[in-house]
This record gives C-alpha cells, structure tokens and sequence, in this order.
C-alpha cells in the first residue's frame, strides 16, 4: 500500500502528513489576522505573498543585474571584490533602515520619541562613503604588495 | 520536456558557488539565529502576562502555548530576551537573503510541478519564504515605526510567525538528509579552504542547485560567507548599541534609538511615547494629583506624602518590545510598601490605570512576582531629579524584567484585586 502511495503521490505517506499538519497550523493562524478587527480585506494575506514576489522578482534580479554589469566591466577579481563589499554592507544597511534614511514616519517618530527623525541619510551617506575608501586603501596596499611580488618574481628569473 | 527560455532553464544559472553545500552552510547558519529570534519572540508575548486582565494584545483562541509567570528578576531578562529578538533578526537579514539567492534557481524549477507530493512542497516553501520576509519586514518596519500596511502589526507578526515557524519544522526535517549529504561528501568546513583559484563548482546533478554551465569563479565560498558575515557585523555594529549601551551606543548610527534621541541631562534618555501623544493634562499631573490606592482599604495620596514615605533607590532598565533599553537610577516607593498600607491580601494582582485616556496600554495588570518584588518601584525621580512629564511624572510604574510598555507611566490608581 506504501509503495503505491509513493508511486501516485512522489513521497511517503509521512511527507504528506507532515505538510498537511504544518498547511493546518497556517490557516489558523491566517484565519486569526484575516478577522476584520485586525487585517482590512486580505491586507494581510497580500503581504504575506507579496513579500516572497517582491524579493525573488525584483530584489533578487536587481543585485543579480548590478553584480552581472560590475563583473562586465572586466576588474580583477580582487578589485571587483573590494567593491562588493562595501556595497554590500552599505546595501543592506539600507535595505534594513531605508524608513528612517527616507523620513518615512516622521509623524509616528516624533509622537514616540519627542524628536524628529534627523541625521539618519547623512551617517548612511558617510558610512558608505567610508566604507568605500577603507575598501579602496585596502585594495590599493595590496595591489600594491602583489605588484611588487611580481615584480621581484620577474627580477629573480 | 525542454523549458522554455531563461530562467526555467538550468543553464540560465551561471553561479559556481551554487551547490547542496553552500546551501547547507547557509541554512545552518542562519537556522540558530531564527530560533533565537522564535524563541524570544514567543517569550514576549509571554512576559506581557496575556492571562492578566486585559494585558493580551492577542484575540483568544489557539497557537499561544507559553504561559509562564514572568519573574522580576533577573532584572535585566526582558532587555536580553527583546534585545535579541530585535538584534540577531537584524543581523540576520543577510543570512537569510544569502540562503535565498542560493536556492534561486528552485523557484523556476521545470516542470513547475512534478508531482503531488512535489505540489504539496511548493505550497509549503510559499509559507516558508513568504512568511520568512513577512516576519523580517513587518519586524523591521515596526522598530522604525513605520506602518504602511492595514493589518494590525502585533496580531500579524505573532500569527505570521506560527505560518513561518511551521513550514520551516518541515521543511529542516526534509532537508536534514540533504545536509548530511553535503557534509558527508564536501566535508562540514573543507571547501572553505579554498582559494579562489581552487574554488571548483560542486559536482552537477540534473535538477539540483549547481549550475551545469558555471562562469569562472570571482569570490572564493569563505570569501561569499565573508561577505556575508561582514554585512551581518555591520549591522551589528550600527544596531546593538540601542540595547547593549556602553561604548557601543555610540555606534549605533542607525538604530532607531540610537544617540539621535539622547537629550542632556538627567532625564535625558529615551521614551516610547511623549507626554504630548499620551495627552497628559497638565493640570491633572499637578498639585491636585492624588494617587488613588485600594486595596481591602482605599488611600489617596499627594506626592508630597508619597515622598514622606520610606524612598528605595534601584538601578533598572527600561527594555522596550522594540528591541532599544535604558537603564536609569530611580526612586520612589516600594510597590510591596504600598499594598501594605492598602491591606492588599497575598496573592493578588495589581491593577495599574494611567491618567492617559486612551491606548490599549493605559491600564495594565502585574501579577504577585512582579508588584511584589523587593525592587518594584513606583518611582518618583530618576537620577536625583522629579521625573519629567515625558517620563511619567508625577509617578511611574518600575518593575525589574517588565516590558517597558507595561512600566505605566503618569499612574492614576492602583488597585490590589484577588486572583
């Protein structure tokens, strides 16, 4: 009987149990926020889908699209990579505070906090550009040191 | 059946880092930090005490399976369990889009079902991702207070989290074997040892994650999971000062807590809601300020007599849900002093109303370990100094380990009820 479960379904009888259990678990707790006293119409429902849409549809493409044009311009592996990794701190630096770089909520922040949101975009703006001339002085040293190598690799043939 | 152009096709994926092994290295990664942020996430909804009164910011029902009582001591519990959560979820986030980018391929997986049980899995990853960012965006959003969504951000980040929670129990047992496969054959840490000359793609399996074309490598796998820990220190870096304090806090540059809203002096740290939103009166916080007390007797006390009464001094923090603490020298009078005098019997439950009119927390409900801790306060100043109106004066609810929403600021009445 297990094996002709197997066959029909592609898995053993377990895998379905296991998902149908974990299926239930998600729709009760969907059907709880969809209460019209706390998701207006299927809000809730259309951020929970659309976040996974707007993160493998246009984020994903995105930083592979940037990466893909970086690469192109034919840099040294070590030159591309000490571009990376600054853009990619400062990147998801902003991923994660964009509302205050932007001033999103200025409203709600100065409800809570007594102060208005301030200076957020500007130390943004100057950890990148610091991360960026640390990572260019970084790579400049050792471009530096691999071109003497070469150099003295060259003299002592 | 040949699938149609782009990503559908496998040789549309050119990565060479892609493969069963740095996947594998990304979900053991990232896994124990999304347990942290779980587990301490369901601790809060605890240490609200959803059981007391009308503390429960939750509709009844089902799926709120932790019930503790919780303690006042250590003091610093709820700064820990809520710094975490906020925290490791920031830090996180490049973890979790690493793992993400890594299976990218699966998502355009040709035929897009195979068969039933392969259907039934693509539901479930649905849930798992989708709840995933759902829980990281709403998280990080709410600790920036920005609200541009119609649900209600306590109600759907605490069920979001069960339909995330529960996808990733199946989908870990599932892919458990895969795992060892990748560390029994790749070895747990050997392809971090490889430069980037030596880095090769891990063997091809038609429709598995390494792609049958590769690029030439640009970045050695310890040097992609560099990278990623080096975002993950960065945020780090920026964030954990707002809970941590210290020379930290001065590099928190972008925490929403951060050094932008530390004023001067003693009453100079941060609030979650000034006196002005709260629409504090005043004139009620004034002379005619009477504390009402009952307990089986009914007191009304001026703060003049609140201050002739025995003054405690403790050190405590104020942990916010969202993730930032403060810890401050207040005074003021015992709770436990208080209930005395009201002849509150044992056991019971302290009823604390605010002058605020309005909000869902302007009146909350401790339980016996929390008002009747020796260090539970009704403090009157901070740091040698009146509170000042945004912290509450003329008096204030300071309990150890108490979410800070529940330290009730400009208290109007406590009452003493049996359990």
């Amino acid at each position: 009987v297990i094996a002709a479960f197997r066959r029909r379904y592609g898995a053993s009888p377990l895998h379905l149990a296991a998902h149908l259990v974990a299926l239930a678990i998600a729709v009760y707790a969907a059907s709880k926020v969809l209460h019209p006293r706390y998701s207006r119409g299927p809000a809730f429902l259309v951020w929970l889908v659309g976040g996974a849409v707007v993160h493998d549809l246009v984020l994903v493409p995105g930083y592979s699209l940037v990466d893909a044009l970086a690469r192109r311009v034919r840099l040294t592996p070590l030159a591309l990579n000490h571009l990376r990794f600054p853009a990619v701190i400062a990147g998801v630096m902003a991923l994660v505070y964009w509302p205050l770089i932007l001033v999103r909520a200025d409203g709600n922040y100065v409800r809570a906090t007594g102060h208005h949101v301030e200076g957020f975009a500007l130390r943004w703006l100057l950890l990148t550009a610091g991360l960026f001339a640390a990572s260019g002085a970084l790579y400049a040293a050792r471009a530096g040191v691999r071109a003497r190598a070469a150099r003295r690799a060259r003299g002592g043939r | 059946v040949r699938p149609p152009p782009g990503p559908t096709r496998e040789t549309f994926w050119r990565s060479p880092l892609r493969g069963p092994w740095l996947t594998a290295a990304l979900g053991s990664l990232l896994l124990p930090l999304v347990a942290i942020v779980a587990v301490t996430g369901f601790l809060s909804n605890a240490a609200y005490q959803p059981a007391l009164g009308a503390n429960s910011l939750l509709p009844a029902g089902g799926l709120q399976p932790l019930r503790v009582a919780w303690p006042a001591s250590p003091t610093w519990l709820y700064a820990l369990t809520q710094g975490l959560h906020v925290i490791v979820g920031i830090v996180a986030v490049p973890l979790l889009l690493a793992k993400l980018w890594s299976v990218a391929p699966r998502l355009f997986a040709w035929p897009p079902l195979r068969s039933p049980a392969h259907a039934v899995e693509r539901l479930s990853v649905l849930g798992l991702v989708g709840g995933a960012i759902f829980e990281f965006v709403t998280g990080i959003l709410n600790v920036q207070l920005y609200y541009p969504w119609h649900f209600n951000f306590v109600v759907a980040h605490y069920y979001g989290a069960w339909v995330f929670v529960a996808a990733l129990v199946v989908h870990v047992a599932i892919k458990m074997p895969i795992v060892a496969r990748a560390w029994r054959e790749r070895g747990a840490l050997a392809p971090l040892r490889a430069s980037l000359h030596e880095t090769r793609p891990e063997p091809y399996e038609p429709g598995g994650l390494v792609a049958p074309r590769p690029a030439a490598a640009t970045i050695s796998r310890r040097g992609a999971l560099g990278l990623v820990g080096s975002a993950a220190a960065g945020l780090f870096l920026v964030t954990a000062g707002q809970s941590i304090g210290g020379p930290l806090r001065r590099l928190a540059l972008l925490a929403p807590r951060g050094q932008s809203v530390v004023g001067r002096g003693p009453n100079g740290f941060p609030v979650n809601k000034t006196a002005a939103t709260a629409r504090i009166d005043r004139r009620a916080t004034g002379s005619g300020w009477r504390l009402q007390v009952t307990g089986t007797r009914h007191l009304e006390l001026s703060r003049a007599q609140l201050l002739a009464l025995e003054q405690h001094e403790e050190t405590l923090p104020i942990a916010c849900v969202e993730g930032w603490s403060t810890t401050q020298r207040w005074s003021g009078v015992r709770l436990r002093d208080l209930a005395a005098m009201a002849g509150a019997p044992d056991g019971s439950r302290l009823r604390v109303e605010s002058l605020q009119a309005h909000g869902a927390l302007r009146r909350v409900t401790l339980g016996p370990d929390q008002h009747a801790s020796e260090r539970a306060l009704l403090a009157l100043r901070v740091n040698d100094v009146d509170l000042s109106l945004d912290h509450g004066f003329p008096a204030r609810i300071v309990v150890p380990a108490l979410p800070g929403v529940h330290c009730t600021k400009w208290v109007g009445s406590l009452t003493w009820e049996a359990a």
